[in-house]
């Protein structure tokens, strides 16, 4: 789904580019606000996407979209960041975004909205688990308690799902 | 051959096997092909989820959330069909043109004229006046409707090969700052709805010719520019 969507957008589909801002526009937000304050989002946000569809055509289809659209969302995000120079732009960020390590925490970034992506996809029951085991920090014996079910199954669910999520994020690299 | 362990994989990867549960695991997964498979398989998913709670953890708590929050870029959609409606968009590598030197050389000799020019009997709609500019030699005209929608007639412009196009941008009377907001087609015509919150930011279009496979930044190459505000 997301490949085909990649390439409809290289085509210069507009309706792509719709899809595209559904799809990801969530997860632009969301980096944004690392950054910028709420005021600036939507007019960064405008420009990101009409960027997205501006210079479409040379956007490789076999690059991950969410990746491409953050490293514009980035530049962005920059840029905003030097026109604020009459407000108080906390360092650390300013550093994170600019410095050698942008890109990286971009990718990072990209990377997990894959991973929150793949686990929306798992079955109800494993994806109950492994959010309980890597976010709200549960054990498993603590998860079969908060569920009310074997610890077995907690390990029987929890080691399926792992296996599942490793599928998806996999197929999703070698088809993206 | 001992009992497969692959439902004890997730406690190795989260510390929360015992001593004895790791010692055993080891032993087995030195002879199972399978469950060192099955390892393969849980490290991945393992690394990638323990990643993204230590990088992102906002990803994970706020998107669901954040969808219904969207900002509205109809503006930016609806430009983006009025770009598709256009042939000459998608087939300007079809075109080769002759003559752009009579626009491109001359070494910058900025002749920025005049350029406000309302003429319109409605306050809704109004011609703005793109004066030459920078390397441009040719003056052309936009009409601003709605606050806006700009229609640019720039036929005068001499037509460009198949690797520059001539593009739209928003920018302010310092040059300060430069905003995108669309292309000029074949026709040397162009109809550009924008978002209002970028009308207001800016004063100034501005028309460049842009390198199509350069990095996506302002070129420097201008050749028109009027004031709208």
């Amino acid at each position: 789904m997301e490949a085909a969507l990649a390439e409809r957008l290289n085509r210069g589909e507009p309706e792509a580019l719709e899809e595209c801002y559904r799809t990801h526009g969530p997860l632009v937000m969301s980096y944004l606000s690392r950054y910028l304050p709420q005021s600036d989002i939507e007019d960064v946000m405008q420009r990101v996407f009409y960027e997205v569809w501006r210079v479409h055509e040379r956007y490789d289809p076999q690059q991950p979209l969410r990746a491409w659209v953050l490293g514009i969302a980035r530049k962005r995000a920059i840029d905003q960041l030097r026109k604020r120079r009459d407000v108080v732009v906390p360092l650390d960020s300013m550093r994170e975004i600019t410095g050698e390590d942008g890109r990286e925490v971009a990718d990072r970034i990209a990377w997990a909205d894959e991973v929150r992506t793949a686990l929306n996809m798992l079955p109800e029951a494993q994806r109950e688990v492994l959010d309980l085991a890597y976010y709200s920090g549960f054990t498993q014996t603590e998860i079969a308690a908060e569920l009310n079910i074997p610890l077995g199954t907690v390990k029987t669910r929890t080691a399926r799902g792992l296996q599942r999520l490793a599928g998806l994020l996999e197929t999703t690299r070698n088809t993206s | 051959m001992s009992t497969h362990i692959a439902d004890d994989l997730p406690l190795l990867l989260t510390g929360e096997a015992t001593r004895d549960e790791v010692l055993v695991a080891a032993t087995h997964l030195r002879t199972c092909e399978d469950c060192r498979n099955e390892l393969v398989s849980a490290v991945v998913a393992h690394a990638s989820l323990t990643s993204a709670r230590r990088f992102a953890p906002e990803i994970m708590a706020t998107l669901a959330d954040s969808a219904a929050v969207l900002p509205n870029l109809d503006a930016v959609f609806e430009q983006a069909h009025a770009d598709a409606r256009r042939p000459q968009s998608r087939r300007r590598n079809a075109l080769v043109a002759a003559a752009i030197a009579a626009c491109l050389v001359g070494g910058g000799t900025a002749t920025y004229l005049t350029t406000r020019s309302t003429t319109s009997s409605s306050p809704a709609a109004r011609t703005v006046a793109l004066a030459p500019y920078g390397d441009g030699a040719v003056p052309a005209s936009a009409r601003l409707t709605g606050g806006n929608h700009l229609s640019i007639t720039a036929t005068s412009l001499p037509r460009l090969d198949t690797t520059r196009r001539y593009e739209v941008w928003l920018t302010n009377a310092a040059r300060s700052a430069m905003q995108p907001v669309g292309w000029i087609g074949e026709d040397g015509r162009a109809s550009i709805t924008v978002p209002r919150s970028l009308m207001s930011t800016y004063t100034d279009i501005e028309v460049s010719v842009q390198q199509l496979d350069a990095p996506y930044a302002y070129s420097g190459l201008s050749v028109l520019r009027g004031a709208y505000a």
